[in-house]
């Protein structure tokens, strides 16, 4: 045996050892982390929410005076070296590269690291305070199946008349709903309709890029509600079509 | 060369530099507001000479007279300072923004107001000599403007930055009013001449030639008016956007060369009109961008630049052809000004770009030590609006807030004047600057 190869034995277990003293520290990322971003003369706070998700992690940030609230984080890492994710979604519009936390543990069980947003960095030190406050998107729920068929409507926007058409589909197995909006105004605008939920008497269907929906009651053929884009709201009613697509 | 031949070329280029000084008393240099400076831009990147501090934002333009550089300031005040020195000469309290760029003419100097109304001021002393009250100053406003909520609330843009720039012409000075009035008023006594009545605020400022005048107004509208009484010529309808009313209104001003009227939109198009009948002979679209700024037009090319998209353009004059575009990083809504083989282009994230003329190219860009500083990140590393550190929303004030927050960076809404190879700038930092 050379040295080489002792070295080698000797280095093995000790990193094993490492490694498994790390992954039994995973855990004690679930909680709410919160702490202040050291952006120059803006210091900006920053508060986490990692908890177990299956057999992941989910988390959401929240950037108090910045509108995000309980925003789901993107691209989330926990392990025994850190925690790491992206905050496309509660930094919207943000210039190139996409902004990213990136935090390291310490040995007092703080998270250690930096904000990276715009193409600046900047140091960050977040401490546990307490459990987990996940907000959590409300579930898609089943389509009923009255609901699949085409659907048909008019609203107007800005002064000017769209028609849009409504196609919902049913999986027969799931009962999971899907579906597509075509809206012919000034241009003709086709997005797929990602998100649905349904209760006794109401119905959100939204496309989940956009935030663009329809919502509204429906009951015996009619949904009577709105179509949502952004600040715009624009009374809308839909009446079935034809048969049921299935 | 020997010593005198030396000197005598000196004192004939200090004459020569007075002299095309002298023809940069307005607001884009002439009435015509072609944006053509009579002196060369350096080609290397300049430094600060001197820096002049006001009380508030300097979105007015420099213009240039017998030494003196005259220009306005947010804090109220008209200043006039030495330009080699930087040294003040005199300030006149006007009682509001002086979000404009004054004119001189016959000794006089008239700057519009925020307090409403139009100043004539001694050039020399800096005495008031009249003013002509108009019904007030107001900025573009309406319900929702471009997204902010709640919808059913009346805003006003933060963006409508500027006052109508006063011209001088023949004795008469025109100039747009808040109150939807194009003014004509005697240089010398300050009495009405005529008015003429828009749909809504005039913050553009009008251009002339031939006879005619022309602006635009935040009502969408185009005029062509006969400056000798008043009367409408012509008027072209732009682009309408009843539920932002975002793409809307004219903030640029025109520009006129060979028989051809240039102007900008916020309907996101450069159009030229023929200055006699109106016609339209053609428009670039910008997509969705802004044109704030006032084109500059030389050598059978059209300059200007876009709000949202960040482009310096250039078009064919005749067709309306790009002849290239860049990328400025950042909007820009003071104009840009061709001075030698080098355009200026003054960008809102606090930076002076010099470009070559011929192709665009950037030769050197100065900013402004706001700029530099970048508090709460404004901006991006690379010089972009970054926005989520920006706005606080849409709801409410938000808005404001935001771009209140963009001009942190000393933004450059102000048109820079070249005067004997030196650059002279306002910033939002509230500063005049002298780059040479």
């Amino acid at each position: 045996m050379n040295g080489r190869n002792i070295t080698r034995q000797l280095l093995l277990p000790a990193a094993m050892l490492f490694g498994a003293a790390a992954a039994v520290a995973q855990p004690q990322a679930a909680g709410r982390w919160e702490g202040v971003a050291a952006v120059p003369g803006a210091p900006l706070t920053i508060v986490v929410d990692l908890a177990p998700d299956g057999a992941g992690w989910a988390g959401a940030v929240t950037l108090p005076g910045r509108v995000a609230k309980g925003v789901a984080v993107d691209g989330l890492r926990v392990d025994a070296d850190g925690v790491a994710f992206g905050l496309a979604a509660a930094m919207r519009f943000s210039p190139d590269p996409q902004p990213r936390i990136t935090l390291r543990w310490r040995t007092d069980g703080a998270l250690e690291g930096e904000l990276m947003q715009a193409g600046h960095v900047a140091p960050l030190l977040l401490r546990r305070t307490g459990d987990a406050q996940l907000d959590r998107a409300p579930a898609a729920t089943p389509l009923a199946p009255a609901m699949a068929g085409v659907w048909r409507g008019r609203f107007e926007l800005g002064g000017y008349p769209r028609d849009l058409t409504l196609t919902l589909e049913r999986d027969a197995a799931t009962g999971a709903g899907r579906g597509e909006m075509l809206i012919v105004g000034r241009r003709t605008t086709k997005l797929p309709v990602d998100h649905i939920v349904q209760s006794a008497g109401f119905i959100t269907l939204t496309h989940l890029a956009s935030e663009l929906r329809i919502e509204g009651r429906w009951r015996d053929g009619v949904i009577d509600g709105a179509f949502v884009q952004g600040p715009f709201e624009s009374p809308l009613t839909l009446r079935r079509d034809g048969g049921a697509v299935r | 060369m020997s010593g005198r031949l030396a000197f005598t070329a000196a004192i004939a280029a200090a004459l020569l530099a007075v002299a095309s000084a002298q023809a940069q008393p307005m607001f884009r240099g002439n009435p015509a507001h072609t944006g053509v400076a009579d002196s060369a831009a350096p080609r290397q990147a300049p430094k600060v000479k001197w820096r002049f501090p006001t009380g508030d934002r300097v979105v007015s333009s420099p213009v240039w007279h017998q030494g003196t550089v005259f220009f306005g300031s947010d804090d109220g005040q008209l200043y006039a300072v030495d330009a080699a020195s930087g040294r003040q000469r005199w300030m006149l309290r006007t009682g509001g923004p002086v979000a404009s760029t004054p004119a001189v003419a016959a000794g006089r100097v008239y700057a519009v107001s925020y307090r409403g109304g139009l100043h004539a001021v001694d050039a020399a002393s800096g005495a008031l000599l009249w003013k002509f009250t108009t019904p007030g100053e107001r900025r573009f406003e309406a319900r929702g403007l471009n997204g902010q909520q709640p919808l059913a609330q009346t805003f006003a843009d933060p963006y409508d930055v500027y006052l109508s720039s006063p011209l001088v012409v023949q004795g008469t000075v025109f100039f747009g009013s808040g109150d939807g009035h194009l003014y004509a008023v005697d240089a010398a006594s300050g009495a009405l001449r005529w008015k003429f009545t828009t749909g809504d605020v005039v913050h553009a400022s009008p251009a002339y030639a031939d006879g005619r005048l022309f602006f635009g107004s935040w009502d969408g509208r185009f005029y062509a008016l006969d400056a000798a009484s008043g009367r409408e010529l012509w008027r072209f309808q732009g682009g309408v956007d009843p539920l932002m009313h975002n793409q809307q209104g004219f903030q640029s001003s025109p520009a006129v060369a060979g028989g051809v009227v240039y102007t900008g939109s916020r309907d996101s198009h450069l159009y030229a009109f023929d200055a006699a009948t109106g016609a339209e002979k053609w428009r670039h679209s910008t997509g969705a961008s802004w044109v704030n700024t006032s084109p500059a037009v030389e050598g059978g090319r059209v300059h200007f630049a876009t709000s949202d998209s960040s482009l310096y353009h250039v078009l064919d004059a005749a067709t309306g052809q790009p002849v290239h575009q860049h990328s400025t990083r950042a909007y820009v809504f003071g104009s840009p000004v061709v001075a030698g083989t080098v355009v200026l282009v003054p960008v809102l994230n606090g930076t002076l770009q010099g470009r070559d003329k011929a192709s665009g190219a950037l030769l050197w860009e100065w900013r402004t030590p706001a700029a530099v500083e970048n508090r709460g990140w404004a901006l991006s590393a690379d010089g972009r609006f970054n926005t989520p550190m920006l706005y606080p929303g849409f709801w409410r004030e938000s808005m404001a807030v935001g771009s209140h927050r963009q001009s942190s960076v000393g933004s450059l809404f102000s048109t820079p004047l070249v005067v004997g190879g030196v650059i002279y700038v306002g910033s939002a930092d509230g500063h005049l600057y002298a780059l040479e």
